[in-house]
């Protein structure tokens, strides 16, 4: 799954990995990203009754305190800071940022220098609260496998508002069958952070992750034959890995949610960045498009 | 023996309980159909239609629409018929005269009496049949209107005012039965219900409203087209979105009216289906010339300028230059969405509608490059973005090369 950067961890090959990425996210954010290679619509609607959906219906779905944290923050900078989304907020941060009114109109979309009337905007508008939660639901199930989400996701759903409209975030967790799965979502990018009932240890930490990618993401299949570059300044408590596009197999991994930054574990829980690029996508995300 | 004063007080007792009940001496409109006209008068020209869903704000697929589409009023307490259904028909062509064709239940006594059937439409008789023979129950009479359908799009209101002339005998005369009120859909041409970008598309009197009433009063193709691109377009917002929904329908009974502009693409070709006029949503790619050769291992269709994909396909180029994999994008966007109605042009042989933005172009050379003089292309990925691309036009053949299209 991982190929070694470096035999010295090399926190410096990690940040220029990351200046990359965050150059291509610039340039992304002023020339409207990319899209897919298979452009069929997304359909992760339910179907007819399942083994999925019977077994999600026998599970149990419960909350957790806001206090509890999954896993630990990585010291080391991801681009745009994206490592501080594993953090769940205190209930007081959440009680401050609820976010319940609608201010898209503050938000306004950013239109091209020669645009012709009613064009489409570089970067989009903002949305209501509403709406970035039903898209974040239509995330969460693109990304993860039905059994593991409850009937009743949309109403745990928390729409957190930043000062930054860009960082706003819809967050959600919960626990069922010993497992804990916390996803927070900005417009742009994701992170999952699942503490699997099953234990396993920081050393095997590889290990440890393609048995969480088969066993709760729709794609996990195809995500534990990826070669991540493992990053080894992580410190030791962590094993990280990036991914960056020259090493997926073609535009199809790109395009379908893991043209993905990176990821890490402590042998207990896993975070896992992406973002949110899925195929037949007109207008990929960028880390500055506002939300709500 | 029963004497003649017996048989009289007998007749007048008949009489009077039938005065008391109110009934005419078995004369009524049961119910009415609306059929297919046949042969010279428009062929299949009637269409099935299905109830607006339940939920969904009414967007969804309800049950079929069943004949009789009109029951007169039973045993309720009001007077209203008992059932009352929209129609759909075919409008007239050009040397195609469509008419509406009724399948009329009545029950005319006495049994052998000989009437006709009139349905008046305001002062003009509408529907008429003669030299009928009453069989004192339920029988249906058939008949086809007079008048041609009109021959643009539109929404009909029609009331007919049924009457039973009765020939010969004590009850001969002319007797009004009932009036019935009729709401008929007049569509382009036949439905297109399959397979309208990978779904069913079926007809329902929410969607009949959107599309029929959109393109109500145009007879020609584009013009009726160009409308309902409009009516899309005003029903969908000004920034991205999935489109999830199967029907795409759906997607207006939603708060959230933000959808990608092929998906508005795809729901403009639901719409011009529910009228019967044949809708193909395309993506406009940005274009190069020559086309690098894409990464290795990577699909060969990014290397093809065939720069109209399909709703599906994509014909996104992608290059290894410089250690890095870069894509071509528009500014702000992966591709641009639209639909095409072959309409026999002499350019290309099609109309295109950009949805969002709104606009009308006469072949997909012009669509492309519109679209890239305010959305410009570029090269971008790890190592940075190119310079504005220019589109190729002397390089772009004069008919588009199109998959699944005509050439």
């Amino acid at each position: 799954m991982n190929a070694e950067i470096s035999k010295n961890p090399s926190r410096k090959v990690f940040l220029v990995l990351g200046f990359a990425l965050s150059g291509v996210c610039t340039v992304l954010m002023l020339s409207g990203c990319r899209s897919a290679e298979s452009v069929s619509a997304p359909e992760n609607t339910p179907n007819a009754v399942s083994e999925a959906e019977s077994l999600q219906s026998q599970y149990e779905f419960e909350s957790l305190p806001d206090d509890v944290q999954l896993i630990p923050r990585l010291e080391i900078e991801l681009p745009y800071g994206i490592e501080e989304m594993v953090v769940w907020p205190s209930s007081e941060y959440i009680d401050e940022h609820y976010a319940t009114d609608d201010i898209s109109d503050q938000l306004p979309p950013v239109y091209p220098e020669r645009a012709m009337e009613d064009a489409k905007p570089i970067v989009p508008g903002g949305v209501s609260p509403e709406a970035a939660v039903e898209e974040a639901e239509w995330w969460f199930r693109e990304i993860l496998k039905e059994e593991w989400i409850p009937h009743d996701l949309r109403e745990r759903l928390i729409p957190i508002r930043a000062e930054a409209a860009q960082w706003s975030m819809v967050i959600g967790r919960y626990q069922t069958q010993g497992h804990t799965i916390q996803v927070s979502q900005t417009r742009w990018g994701i992170v999952v952070v699942i503490s699997p009932a099953f234990e396993g240890n920081v050393d095997e930490a590889e290990e440890f992750s393609r048995m969480i990618f088969d066993q709760f993401f729709t794609r996990g299949e195809e995500m534990i034959t990826l070669d991540g570059q493992s990053i080894s300044d992580a410190g030791e408590q962590f094993q990280a890995y990036l991914l960056d596009e020259t090493r997926l197999p073609g535009p199809d991994a790109i395009e379908n949610w893991w043209g993905w930054i990176a990821w890490y574990s402590d042998g207990r829980s896993i975070a896992i960045f992406m973002n949110k690029r899925i195929a037949g996508q007109q207008h990929t995300p960028t880390p500055d498009d506002p939300w709500f | 023996m029963v004497s003649n004063r017996k048989l009289f007080k007998i007749m007048i007792l008949i009489l009077a309980i039938t005065m008391l009940t109110g009934c005419a001496p078995g004369r009524k409109l049961v119910q009415i159909s609306f059929v297919d006209a046949g042969q010279g008068n428009g062929g299949d020209n009637e269409h099935p239609i299905f109830q607006n869903s339940v939920n969904n704000s009414g967007w969804g697929d309800g049950a079929a629409i069943v004949d009789p589409v009109w029951i007169a009023d039973g045993a309720d307490n009001d007077t209203d018929p008992d059932k009352n259904e929209p129609v759909v028909y075919v409008r007239s062509k050009p040397g195609t005269p469509s008419k509406l064709r009724v399948d009329v239940v009545v029950e005319i006594n006495p049994a052998g009496a000989q009437f006709s059937l009139v349905g008046m439409d305001g002062t003009t008789e509408y529907f008429r049949k003669d030299n009928i023979k009453a069989t004192g129950a339920n029988q249906k009479v058939s008949m086809v209107g007079s008048a041609n359908l009109p021959t643009s799009v539109s929404i009909l209101t029609k009331t007919f005012t049924w009457k039973v002339i009765l020939t010969g005998g004590q009850a001969g005369g002319t007797y009004t039965l009932d009036t019935s009120t009729h709401k008929i859909y007049v569509i382009y041409d036949t439905p297109i219900t399959a397979n309208v970008e990978g779904q069913t598309n079926k007809l329902t009197p929410k969607r009949l409203d959107f599309a029929v009433g959109a393109a109500a009063g145009k007879s020609n193709l584009v013009d009726a087209a160009n409308e309902i691109a409009k009516k899309v377009r005003q029903e969908t917002g000004s920034s991205y979105g999935f489109m999830f929904e199967n029907p795409r329908w759906l997607f207006y009974a939603r708060t959230n009216d933000n959808v990608d502009c092929h998906h508005r693409a795809a729901l403009a070709a639901s719409a011009f289906g529910i009228v019967g006029i044949k809708g193909h949503v395309h993506l406009v790619y940005p274009t190069v010339h020559p086309v690098p050769s894409a990464p290795s291992g990577w699909s060969p269709n990014s290397t093809v300028n065939d720069y109209v994909s399909t709703y599906t396909d994509s014909r996104k180029k992608y290059r290894f230059s410089s250690g890095c994999i870069q894509d071509e994008i528009f500014q702000g966007n992966n591709f641009e969405g639209n639909i095409r109605v072959e309409d026999g042009s002499t350019d290309d042989g099609n109309a295109w509608w950009t949805i969002w933005p709104l606009k009308q172009h006469n072949n997909a050379k012009e669509l492309l490059q519109w679209y890239a003089s305010s959305h410009v292309q570029f090269w971008t990925g790890t190592c940075g973005t190119s310079g504005t691309v220019p589109v190729p036009a002397g390089n772009l053949a004069n008919k588009p090369k199109i998959i699944g299209g005509p050439n």
